[in-house]
């Protein structure tokens, strides 16, 4: 049990931090894309559609990482005077409202992004760019959000469980 | 269903999951989730598909990851010891001069990130030490490290304000712009607080008995050389309409990352602990931004918004009491939320309103700004206060930063008041503006 959350934190964690370096990516497109404009008055076509399918990565990425390391904004006034029980039923239950919309998000985005592969849609413009790669982010990152939840009820119930038969072996 | 009654029920459990401590994004995404399948059916859960996919390709928001990441490469390019050491020999030999460089330092911060911990990290690291070792009064130096902080927000560039700007449909670009003076009218309003205090009580800031030579002092200022660059670099490019915000934030990034290189920061560790902590704050003010998005779109849809806007404009008062009104909600939502978690909950109630009652909504976005300044610093969950407990000496307590801090939030009540009355002071610049 333990060695499954820890594997689920690992690869979220590792994913999003490879992920990352797609933000140096934006930065050197968008920092060639204002160069050719006003140096060489050659703007290109292909920036600006690009880096929105980057944002993509970037964001949905980046959601399970953000969980992985408690850094979703929450109001904790209460949440630290909580005990334990309360607390591991608290982790519990936020992991049921976001597999809620997880699951709505994946359903529906796999749909999506499965419907865009089968019939090749691409985007309005001049490049034509195929969504299929940028739309099924959504899904990818939504289900990783998901499992990185269910490692922390887990956690939550595994540290109530051991807390209750040895006193001694916190954390 | 009716109306109110399900909207008595969303707005009970929304309020109930967040002071339980669900994270602000999980729960509008769980609770729009909920009350789509039961107003709409399952076919309605394509929204939280398309919602997540328009703001995840949105060209302008690509903005905000580059603009914290800009304010992280920042953080770690020690620029901020080259600019105290200026204020040092510039102003230390003036009674309270460290407190008000200081606050100047925190400004040219603000101009250059657009998060506010930057600088409140920075110069309490810093200044701090420096000032109280010197026989400042710590409630002065931690008051004036707290406060000029949290001017982050309200001088461009600004995270905040790009999300406003989404939310409420006004260009960043001219938010950016209307920033300027109210930011350096609160900086003036603090300066002369902390100016005029340490004038009549000479113990708390007593001036420093250390002197320098002009070819010292003239020798510090090549550390102001390159943050002003940046900073005109970031706001000219988007005054003059070089560039649009998101190929600002992209210049910004580079010549902040320009910045750690020549300060000989830019080392393999500094940037990828920069990245990584950029894409943990990004993804969870993204996540915010699809939460919002999806319970916007589901107040719409189940007619919610629409008959609180009834309800708020058929009241019978003045259009200024419910503008009062709304301040007021911001600064006590501010006592306990984080401002980015509050433009997403109430701006898609708030800017109809507003539009429908005749005001400027890029006027409203100003206001709202410096009204989250104080929600920076206002007991008892002000962000700054929290970040200031991390760095002071444990002597001083979290009570003693609550103390600190009062004076300012009402300097920050002033500066709020004035842009109110005079509208100009927000809307003056933006209309000179070169392009929309």
């Amino acid at each position: 049990m333990k060695r499954l959350c820890n594997f689920i934190d690992g690869l979220n964690t590792w994913i999003g931090r490879i992920a990352s370096f797609l933000i140096l990516i934006l930065v050197a497109i968008i920092m060639y894309e204002v160069v050719s404009r006003y140096l060489f008055d050659a703007p290109t076509q292909w920036v600006n559609e690009l880096s929105q399918y980057l944002l993509t990565g970037v964001v949905m990425l980046g959601g399970a990482y953000c969980l992985a390391e408690y850094e979703h904004v929450r109001v904790d006034i209460l949440h630290r005077n909580f005990g334990p029980r309360l607390q591991a039923g608290l982790e519990v239950f936020t992991c049921l409202l976001v597999l809620s919309f997880v699951s709505a998000m994946v359903w529906k985005g796999g749909e999506a992004s499965f419907d865009a592969f089968v019939h090749d849609t691409r985007s309005m413009s001049v490049l034509e760019m195929p969504l299929f790669p940028s739309m099924v982010l959504v899904p990818i990152g939504a289900a990783m959000l998901g499992l990185q939840s269910i490692s922390g009820a887990l956690r939550a119930i595994l540290r109530l469980t051991n807390s209750n038969t040895d006193a001694q072996e916190d954390n | 269903m009716e109306t109110w009654l399900l909207s008595l029920i969303v707005f009970a459990s929304l309020i109930l999951l967040l002071s339980l401590g669900v994270p602000i994004a999980f729960t509008l995404c769980g609770i729009s989730t909920i009350g789509i399948i039961f107003t709409w059916g399952p076919k309605g859960l394509l929204l939280l598909f398309n919602s997540a996919y328009a703001e995840s390709t949105s060209f302008l928001l690509i903005a905000i990851p580059l603009f914290i990441f800009m304010a992280n490469q920042l953080k770690f390019s020690g620029m901020g010891d080259d600019l105290y050491e200026m204020v040092y020999r510039w102003m230390g030999r003036v009674r309270g001069g460290l407190a008000l460089g200081t606050v100047v330092i925190c400004a040219i911060f603000a101009a250059m990130a657009g998060i506010s911990s930057v600088a409140t990290i920075s110069m309490g690291l810093i200044a701090l030490p420096s000032m109280l070792s010197r026989g400042y009064q710590d409630d002065l130096a931690v008051g004036s490290i707290a406060a000029g902080g949290a001017l982050g927000i309200l001088i461009p560039p600004s995270i905040i304000m790009i999300l406003y700007g989404a939310m409420a449909e006004v260009s960043v670009g001219k938010m950016f712009i209307a920033g300027v003076i109210p930011g350096m009218v609160m900086c003036l309003i603090f300066m002369l607080y902390i100016g005029i205090r340490s004038f009549f009580n000479k113990d708390i800031a007593p001036a420093i008995e250390e002197s320098f030579t002009l070819k010292e002092k003239l020798i510090v200022l090549k550390g102001v050389i390159l943050p002003i660059c940046l900073v005109f670099l970031v706001l000219g490019v988007i005054y003059f309409g070089v560039c649009t915000p998101t190929e600002a934030s992209a210049v910004g990034a580079f010549g902040a990352m320009a910045c750690a290189m020549f300060y000989k920061k830019f080392t393999w560790r500094n940037l990828k602990d920069s990245l990584w902590a950029t894409m943990k704050v990004n993804a969870m003010v993204f996540w915010l931004i699809i939460g919002a998005l999806a319970f916007t779109n589901f107040l719409a849809y189940s007619e919610i918004q629409d008959m609180i806007k009834d309800a708020v404009l058929s009241l019978e008062y003045s259009r200024w009491v419910i503008l009062i009104a709304m301040q007021l909600i911001f600064f006590i939502l501010g006592m306990f939320l984080d401002p980015a978690g509050i433009i997403m909950l109430t701006t898609p109630i708030f800017v109809p309103i507003i539009v429908e009652l005749g005001f400027d909504p890029l006027w409203f976005g100003i206001l709202f700004v410096i009204n989250m300044e104080m929600a920076y610093i206002t007991p008892p969950f002000g962000f700054n206060l929290f970040i200031m407990k991390g760095i002071v000496p444990p002597q001083i307590s979290m009570a003693k930063i609550y103390r600190a801090i009062i004076p300012f939030v009402f300097l920050q009540a002033i500066c709020l008041v004035l842009v109110m009355l005079f509208p100009g002071l927000a809307t003056w610049l933006p209309d000179l503006m070169i392009t929309k």
